[in-house]
């Protein structure tokens, strides 16, 4: 169920990367009421998706978790998706997911996706020893800064998406590991 | 001080330091958001490209977007992003600055009536909860007569709210908004 009709979006133009497009078709059908916006979020998209400090697959599953923990399971899935696209199995995406949303995590890419998770929902809570917990774990100030940016353009889509109604689409897989 | 530094100006490229300085020169401001992000110069180079054609393009007017920009980062109570577009109302395009604050709080005022209190109320909504987003939610700002395209524009607004906002939250630069050179920001 749409909120605003989805309209047919022409292809994005101009990717230098093509596995860097919006994957999400019926997103940029709610976005193609306004063109140049849509162009604009096409090429902030490539940009952001198609080059960084951090490995392109942790790029996917920080835009994909953050989304979840939004409750948007649109943007989830298909973010989700590109990150098994890209290699990672289903099961150590949950595991990954699951030692985030522990409260203990241990790795570097978990304690990374528990800081996403924080910048999401009480980013207001931040303070200096959860960005140093991160140095010691081995992040750098690059990294860093980059995975919040990938909370952003993720918290870009599920506005778009939640103002399109597209994120109670019935029967999302927002959880592939189950 | 923000929770990460800012990066040392001789470790900035050349593309993204053109960026900061054409923000301070255009604005008369300093920008800690692009000098933190110049950290992942494509995350810089994004929000370059994404926040001139949004704003300046489209059926709605700069100030208008700016207007509902200013009122989706005040319901996420995110005073850096709140702030600095506040200022800009005020001192490049000549709003009062009581009336900027009625406005982002989404409180009656003279200068706007109900089809625009409708927009802001739903633009409001939306950056802080999109999840919990309803139908009947755009049928208010349809039923005072915005179109489907402009409340798409709408929605981009508090969208281009919530990127730059978790970033300034996240990294705190509301305490870094002291001095002379953030005069203005409310």
């Amino acid at each position: 169920m749409s909120f605003i009709p989805v309209l047919e979006a022409e292809p994005p133009i101009g990717a230098a990367d093509p596995t860097a497009v919006p994957p999400i078709a019926e997103l940029r059908g709610v976005f193609a009421h306004f063109p140049t916006g849509l162009g604009a979020f096409d090429q902030m998209y490539q940009r952001m998706v198609g080059k960084g400090r951090l490995d392109r697959t942790l790029r996917f599953v920080i835009l994909g978790a953050s989304a979840r923990w939004r409750n948007d399971p649109f943007i989830a899935s298909a973010m989700f998706r590109q990150a098994i696209d890209d290699g990672l199995t289903a099961v150590e995406l949950g595991d990954l997911i699951g030692e985030a949303e522990s409260g203990d995590p241990i790795g570097a890419e978990a304690t990374l996706l528990g800081f996403c998770r924080k910048a999401t929902e009480t980013a207001f809570k931040m303070i200096q020893r959860d960005v140093d917990a991160l140095r010691t774990v081995g992040w750098t100030n690059g990294q860093i800064v980059e995975a919040v940016t990938m909370v952003s353009l993720s918290g870009y889509m599920t506005v778009m998406a939640a103002g399109g109604g597209l994120t109670q689409t019935p029967g999302l897989e927002a959880e592939p590991w189950r | 001080m923000a929770l990460i530094p800012y990066p040392e100006a001789d470790s900035i490229d050349p593309e993204s330091q053109a960026a900061i300085d054409k923000f301070a020169n255009d604005h008369g401001r300093p920008t800690l958001l692009r000098q933190l992000l110049a950290w992942s110069p494509p995350a810089l180079e994004a929000m370059d490209d994404l926040y001139h054609p949004v704003f300046l393009e489209g059926l709605m007017t700069r100030d208008f977007k700016e207007m509902l920009f200013v009122a989706a980062s005040q319901a996420r109570e995110r005073p850096y992003c709140a702030g600095g577009h506040s200022r800009l109302l005020v001192k490049e395009f000549g709003y009062d600055e009581d009336d900027v604050r009625a406005i982002r709080d989404g409180e009656e005022n003279d200068n706007w009536g109900a089809k625009e209190m409708a927009l802001i109320d739903y633009v409001r909504k939306i950056a802080v909860d999109p999840a919990g987003v309803t139908p009947e939610d755009l049928e208010e700002p349809r039923r005072h007569g915005w179109t489907e395209a402009e409340l798409v524009e709408a929605t981009a607004m508090a969208a281009h709210s919530v990127w730059t906002t978790s970033v300034a939250q996240s990294f705190h630069l509301e305490h870094d908004l002291i001095g002379p050179d953030f005069e203005g920001y409310f």
